[in-house]
């Protein structure tokens, strides 16, 4: 069992289908593109998925039916450079490739209605994407890379529809607002500052838009400069190293966590405890007076949105029990090498409280490796 | 085959899914499958497709699962319809 061939290239033959008004090819290696596909004058819709396309000879314009086309998970870094003198072009979709542009030159795409160019390396659209006279759909959702829409896009007077998720935009032209046609923006999973978010929902409230915002991201102030840069107290630190709970040499101590949609900044000291806590090692340690419990250090994004007992710094999971317990730690100002530690228990964990019960150097002093695995904690 | 009887009675299949050494039970009876519109054939070769195919007038769309890189010669024998489905799989079969 390999991995499949490409199909390398395409008959002249082909060029005897006279009829034909729908091409579709999967695993395609063209190295150039088969020109013979040119010839195809009846065709309506051409589907290439899964492959690999190098150079596109000129030529693709003469396709004078051509209404639809679709490239799927191929890697192709450009288009034909004639793509937009298809005359009766109506839908172009490329998901899940490299492309990086959409060209768009003075007239082309005369008769194009749905431009799709999803989950691809788009950094930038061009203005002239607004001069499309037929425009209704827009979708350039996943492209990581892309943090604007271009301002021209609020000439396309028939635009019905924007999907723009999970990508990185910045803002939104306002203008795009004042669309008539426009029936649904969708921005969701990008991440705005506060204030272009708060316009963004006003501008959504003053207009009849369906308007898909993404949730808001407060950003806390940074800590004094004393508490953010001091380093784990040593004696934890080799407490840490002799149970095991150590770092991986690719895991970076955390800057910011995410908690209750606001990103708070994360003491050193506090970072360092986190990425050494994604090493899921267990520990037997004190616990609630003179128990022995097991511990397994573990760190999810999820627990963190579990549990909003934020005041003034973030507490954060840093352990589990498998008796309902979360162990959680918090910095003090006072003592910033040596935070301080709190459980919680989780049949608790909508009164948002927790109890303060030890120093962590104390702590982890009385600790123990266990060798043998613990449970995960039940959720919920 | 799909439908397995398609060869007890292939005036009334509309739909026929074959593999490439079926060719040999079809070929035979291939101008008796007059209502045929959609074929898919698994498990291509490249061996040249036989012109006896060009007797399915009534067919419209056409599937073949390649195992190589390349069509078999003769594709025109499929010249008159109107979709095309072309793919390489690695077992020759849709996945």
């Amino acid at each position: 069992m390999g991995w499949p061939a490409k199909l390398k290239a395409l008959p002249k033959e082909l060029a005897a289908f006279r009829r034909l008004e729908r091409l579709r090819i999967e695993n395609a290696g063209f190295d150039p593109f088969p020109t013979v596909i040119y010839d195809l004058a009846t065709l309506r819709e051409l589907h290439v998925v899964n492959g690999r396309i190098g150079e596109f000879p000129i030529g693709i314009s003469r396709m004078k039916r051509l209404r639809r086309i679709s490239w799927s998970q191929i890697e192709m870094r450009s288009l034909p450079s004639d793509l937009g003198k298809l005359p009766a072009l109506q839908a172009f979709e490329a998901d899940r490739g490299l492309l990086r542009t959409f060209p768009v030159e003075k007239g082309d795409y005369r008769a194009l209605e749905q431009l799709t160019l999803k989950d691809c390396q788009l950094s930038t659209l061009p203005d002239e994407v607004g001069d499309l006279p037929r425009l209704r759909s827009l979708n350039v959702s996943g492209n990581p890379l892309l943090t604007e829409i271009p301002p021209g896009l609020a000439r396309a007077q028939k635009l019905e529809s924007l999907e723009a998720e999970r990508c990185q935009l910045r803002r939104i032209p306002d203008e795009l607002f004042s669309l008539r046609a426009l029936e649904k923006i969708d921005l969701t999973d990008n991440t705005f500052a506060t204030d272009e978010y708060k316009a963004l929902k006003r501008l959504a409230k003053a207009h009849t838009i369906d308007v898909f915002l993404p949730r808001t991201i407060e950003r806390k102030p940074p800590l004094p400069a004393a508490i953010a840069d001091a380093p784990l107290a040593k004696s934890i630190r080799k407490d840490l190293d002799r149970l095991g709970v150590i770092a991986s040499k690719s895991e970076k101590p955390p800057r910011e966590v995410e908690i209750a949609d606001a990103l708070w900044p994360v003491p050193s000291a506090l970072g360092e405890l986190l990425s050494r806590s994604r090493s899921g090692r267990e520990i037997q340690a004190p616990f609630a007076g003179s128990d022995m419990s097991r511990f397994s250090f573990s760190y999810f994004s999820s627990d963190l949105k579990e549990y909003e007992c934020i005041r003034h710094h973030p507490y954060v999971v840093i352990a589990n029990t498998p008796t309902y317990f979360y162990l959680l730690v918090s910095l003090d100002e006072k003592e910033p090498a040596d935070p301080t530690l709190y459980i919680l228990d989780s049949d608790e964990s909508t009164a948002h409280e927790a109890r303060r019960f030890d120093r962590l150097s104390a702590w982890l002093k009385k600790a123990r490796p266990v060798k043998t695995p613990v449970r995960a904690p039940h959720r919920g | 085959m799909h439908p397995p009887n398609a060869l007890d009675a292939p005036n009334r299949v509309s739909s026929l899914v074959i593999t490439w050494s079926d060719w040999d039970a079809v070929l035979p009876k291939v101008k008796q499958f007059k209502a045929l519109k959609r074929l898919t054939v698994n498990h291509v070769e490249t061996a040249p497709l036989a012109r006896d195919l060009a007797a399915l007038r009534s067919l419209e769309s056409v599937e073949l699962l390649l195992l190589k890189e390349r069509l078999p010669p003769g594709i025109e024998v499929f010249s008159s319809v109107k979709e095309l489905k072309l793919s390489v799989t690695w077992d020759g079969r849709q996945s």
